[in-house]
């Protein structure tokens, strides 16, 4: 710790002292939140928690050195399970600790990273790393990533190491190989089609530490991947298979797995079409066999489904089911030209998405009577047969400037979440988990009131006759550029089962340059908090919350 | 964590913006590029860190966009936006900017390597890099107006 200050303070000297002796820079971010009781939302009380991190990047001609100093005071809420599994680090969770240094050579040719470093093969159907903070996420690697561009268009990387796990590393080795290919750099210079092509190979060596089941020590996951676009149109497939990894996701079956994942696209001036199928059977690919949850996941599979912003359309989110999944989905965007009726001086923005999504269908295998049973090869399933559908959503959103003044946004959701399967949401009391259906309209409202100073309404309305019933949310806000934001907002569930609930928060907040602290007072709902289609579970609070990013 | 907020005290009161990262990231066409290749002759860049899901990064990205003509001719100017969408969305951008009409060079950067690298954590981030690619003011979040703002730097960059 000493020494990490010492040196983040001599790195600081010198580059402010010499221009040529390098360059620093960076971003810190810092999250405070108090809990206090509050019967009406069950929400409890609990000691403040507070999170915060410094990163710093010193470069010095070819060199980079990087580190990130992090503190944690209490689990972040929802994320108290760790405590559970890991009983003798609860003294931890009071922690300042250089959770992520690594020392980085980059030349035209090569590049060497030694110690942390986060990497995504392809889309990360076999590997991707990342950190958010706000999830409580760091599954970097730990350990040394070559990557080189012997030639234009061949770009190959290939690390080995252990992953991160909170303020340890798994009990594990990670080795992959990737590579990426454009075709068009090599001989097909003139064409007028793209071709890219990739390929990865990741393997995981953990010892079989079960007496139950003999145990592959070696797990081996292959991705091959190929994007071909030719002027308005583009098409990508993504296919991965990863050879039989029993863990406690997949209930110890000694099936193999595979995903595909096949996208196109067309667009033009004013038009923009995306369609997609995706299949996923047996995915989970983790670093430790026995990890749950969010925790020590190698690879990234993304739910394939519109990412709402919206806080009611918030509240039955799809998470990926890395078990088995297929779904498909179409974004058309449409934008209808100025000067006309419909599109008025500023033309009309329309976005319509449809997404689905189904179990894979799964059948005995000869002889078992039980599906998926621990130390078997589980089940065999068609590839083009679907199972129970498990979540469907049509949205339409409209956006529409009437003058420089007024901008109204409405959007229309209809979605069916099949949490009887699922079982991710919080239940109200005397009430099991059931098939969702809900329908939610928004409108919101940007009216800018003279230069710099604008306001924003939102309007919500969520209709549903499952789980907590109907609700409806107002917003106001008020923005004064470039520096200050003003709202207060109020999430009312009236058709709550036991009781009717007002969910209400007032924040506000100030940036400056790349600084930003925003002040949020207020209540907020048990549910699913989601970053990039990633969620944990988080409970009902009432309380302050204070945020702080800045880079430099 | 005393100690931590003085070094952020320290670090936000030091503002020191040189270069660029140099990194990998994707082209809308599934190609790779490194960030180093930005260029526009001597002209200033902007580069806006963006997301498909993000009202306010896209509200920033279509302002801009009904003035970035008038940009273009008086300053030649060039936008370039970010997507740091992650592989949820990534098909979806191309459709996305064809659709909304806007003329800026658009990447993919899939993992938030380049954002990482640049400090980018809310979106969206904005950058503005004078004629020799040195980064000379940036901006976090967007109100509508601050485009104002960032047009009085370029100015400034002309004198």
């Amino acid at each position: 710790m000493k020494r990490s200050a010492f040196l983040f303070f001599v790195f600081l000297y010198l580059s402010i002292n010499g221009q040529n002796i390098g360059e620093l820079s960076g971003n810190a971010e810092f999250n405070y939140q108090t809990f206090q009781e509050d019967p009406t939302i069950n929400a409890e009380y609990r000691d403040p928690y507070s999170m915060g991190y410094v990163n710093l990047l010193y470069k010095y001609k070819s060199f980079h050195l990087g580190s990130r100093l992090e503190l944690y005071k209490n689990p972040i809420p929802g994320l108290e399970y760790y405590q559970n599994i890991h009983p003798d680090s609860i003294k931890s969770i009071h922690k300042n600790i250089l959770g992520h240094k690594f020392i980085q050579y980059k030349s035209k040719l090569i590049d060497i990273t030694i110690g942390n470093f986060y990497e995504e093969f392809g889309s990360g159907l076999i590997l991707r790393t990342y950190y958010d903070a706000n999830l409580g996420i760091d599954n970097s690697m730990s350990g040394l990533r070559l990557k080189t561009n012997p030639t234009q268009g061949v770009y190959l990387t290939t690390i080995i190491g252990k992953q991160r796990s909170y303020w340890d590393t798994s009990n594990s080795l990670v080795r992959g190989l990737d590579a990426d290919i454009s075709l068009n750099d090599i001989f097909l210079n003139n064409w007028a089609t793209y071709i890219n092509i990739g390929a990865s190979f990741v393997t995981k060596k953990e010892e079989d530490n079960m007496i139950v089941y003999i145990l592959p020590e070696n797990v081996g996951a292959f991705n091959t991947r190929l994007n071909i676009t030719k002027g308005n149109v583009s098409a990508n497939i993504d296919y991965a298979y990863k050879i039989n990894d029993p863990s406690s996701d997949n209930n110890y079956i000694y099936k193999n797995g595979n995903a595909l994942i096949i996208t196109s696209n067309y667009s033009t001036k004013g038009l923009g079409l995306s369609v997609g199928v995706k299949r996923i059977d047996n995915m989970s690919f983790r670093s430790e066999r026995r990890a749950i949850l969010q925790d020590l996941n190698l690879n990234f599979i993304s739910p394939f489904t519109k990412q709402q912003s919206y806080s009611l359309a918030t509240i039955y989110p799809y998470t990926t089911q890395a078990n088995g999944e297929m779904g498909t989905q179409i974004d058309v965007f449409y934008t209808i030209p100025k000067k006309t009726k419909l599109g008025g001086n500023y033309g009309t923005s329309i976005n319509v998405n449809f997404s689905n999504v189904f179990d894979i269908k799964r059948s005995f295998i000869n002889g078992d009577s039980v599906l998926n049973q621990a130390g078997t090869l589980g089940y065999t399933s068609n590839f083009l047969e679907t199972g129970e559908k498990l979540f469907q959503e049509i949205n339409l959103e409209i956006i529409k400037k009437i003058n420089k003044k007024l901008k109204i946004i409405s959007s229309f959701i209809f979605l069916e979440n099949n949490d009887k399967f699922l079982k991710s949401q919080p239940l109200p009391s005397n009430k099991n988990h059931e098939y969702i259906h809900a329908k939610i309209s928004v409108l919101e409202i940007l009216y800018k009131i003279k230069p710099k100073h604008s306001t924003r309404v939102e309007l919500q309305h969520l209709q549903t006759k499952q789980h907590y019933g109907n609700w409806m949310m107002g917003l106001v806000e008020y923005k004064l550029s470039p520096n200050w934001f003003w709202s207060i907002q109020d999430i009312f569930n009236y058709g709550n089962p036991d009781t009717p609930v007002h969910y209400y928060a007032i924040s506000t907040g100030y940036s400056r340059k790349s600084n930003r602290l925003s002040i949020t007072y207020g209540k907020q709902r048990a549910g699913l908090f989601c970053v990039g289609g990633v969620c944990r579970e988080v409970p009902a609070s009432n309380g302050f919350s204070i945020s702080l990013t800045s880079s430099f | 964590m005393k100690r931590l907020i003085y070094v952020l005290i320290f670090c936000t009161s030091y503002n020191v913006f040189s270069q660029i990262a140099a990194v990998d990231i994707k082209t809308i066409n599934g190609g790779i590029i490194n960030t180093s290749e930005f260029d526009n002759g001597d002209n200033p860049i902007i580069i806006s860190f963006w997301a498909t899901w993000c009202k306010p990064c896209k509200e920033e990205l279509e302002n801009i966009h009904e003035v970035y003509e008038d940009w273009q001719e008086e300053t030649n100017v060039k936008l370039i936006a970010i997507s740091i969408d992650d592989a949820r969305n990534a098909s979806k951008i191309k459709p996305l900017i064809n659709a909304k009409g806007w003329e800026y060079e658009v990447y993919h950067d899939s993992n938030s390597q380049f954002a990482t690298q640049m400090g980018v954590k809310p979106i969206p981030h904005t950058f503005l890099l004078d004629g020799n690619k040195k980064i000379v003011w940036n901006h976090a979040g967007y109100t509508d107006g601050d485009e104002e703002e960032l047009y009085e730097k370029i100015l400034e960059l002309m004198k």
